[in-house]
């Protein structure tokens, strides 16, 4: 059986994060299925300084966020689960409330009807509209919240840490140990 | 026919029908009959996703289903008179409701002509 993971990119900080891990999961045995929302590309250039194009390159797949069709929006579609990271405040808003106005709103959605695990990954330390959704998250079955400390940019020991933790609900510890390593 | 909202009133207040992008479209379009059949004057607003699931899932033509109705507006008509809770509809249906379109009407989000009509018609006392 094929193991796919959705990766929702969208644009608060937490760019570095985010890329570490594509480059990270391309060493696993399974398919990456990216959707960046339409701030991501800006972000990840002023964040990083890469081109957002290099970015998509390291998935195995690519979605448009307009499109709502895609197979990522059906539940009968197997993947493992989600993870969103960058996520900004305006993706976790969407996601709590079940607007899902672009793809990566849809999937997220779609993750959570499936209870399949899905990490939000976002900066800071958030508070009034953006602090009651992510009480409302909190209760879904398989939500995981993580908050991504300030300074990262730069400090690969540390990225590195966050994104092991990012995965660790996956278990994919099996794949590494098969993938030598 | 599809006419514009403004080029005449209707001789009684319209049902709303909203038919939006998720599964079910048939009983839309089975309510835009019906409603014909009895009668009674429709307004239709049907989202990009509606018309797109409409292909999917009959062998209707979306166009087809428009003429069904006795208006149409388009889902970016912000300016129609339903936009406003102060114009008297006979109320509003959206068949199929997307969870989209749930979540912007909870939360009064309105971006396009169903989720304000839907919020205009919970202010009127049909809704209570």
């Amino acid at each position: 059986m094929v193991l796919r993971l959705v990766i929702g990119f969208s644009d608060g900080p937490g760019a570095s994060v985010g890329i570490r891990l594509l480059q990270k999961l391309r060493s696993l045995p399974l398919e990456t299925h990216l959707v960046m929302s339409a701030g991501a590309d800006a972000a990840i250039a002023q964040q990083t300084g890469m081109a957002a194009s290099d970015v998509r390159a390291l998935a195995t797949r690519n979605y448009d966020p307009r499109n709502q069709a895609a197979r990522i929006s059906s539940g009968s579609y197997q993947m493992c689960g989600m993870v969103v990271v960058a996520c900004g405040e305006s993706t976790l808003a969407c996601i709590a409330i079940g607007y899902a106005d672009t793809l990566l709103h849809r999937a997220a959605d779609v993750t959570m009807k499936e209870a399949r695990p899905l990490i939000l990954a976002m900066h800071g330390a958030p508070s009034g509209a953006i602090e009651q959704h992510l009480r409302t998250l909190a209760d879904v079955p398989k939500v995981q919240l993580r908050r991504l400390a300030d300074g990262l940019e730069g400090d690969q020991s540390a990225i590195d840490a966050i994104v092991s933790d990012l995965l660790e609900p996956f278990r994919f510890d099996t794949l590494l140990v098969a993938a030598g390593q | 026919m599809t006419s514009s909202p403004r080029a005449g009133r209707m001789e009684s207040d319209p049902i709303v029908v909203a038919i939006t992008g998720a599964t079910g479209v048939v009983y839309g379009i089975r309510a835009l009959e019906a409603l014909r059949e009895a009668g009674v004057p429709t307004l239709l607003v049907m989202t990009e996703w509606g018309s797109r699931t409409i292909v999917a899932e009959t062998d209707r033509k979306p166009e087809d289903v428009r003429e069904l109705a006795s208006e149409v507006c388009d889902e970016n008509e912000m300016d129609a008179p339903i936009a406003s809770g102060s114009v008297l509809t006979a109320g509003m249906m959206i068949a199929p409701c997307s969870m989209k379109s749930l979540a912007a009407i909870a939360h009064g989000i309105g971006q396009n002509l169903v989720h304000r009509a839907a919020e205009g018609s919970c202010g009127s006392p049909r809704c209570r």
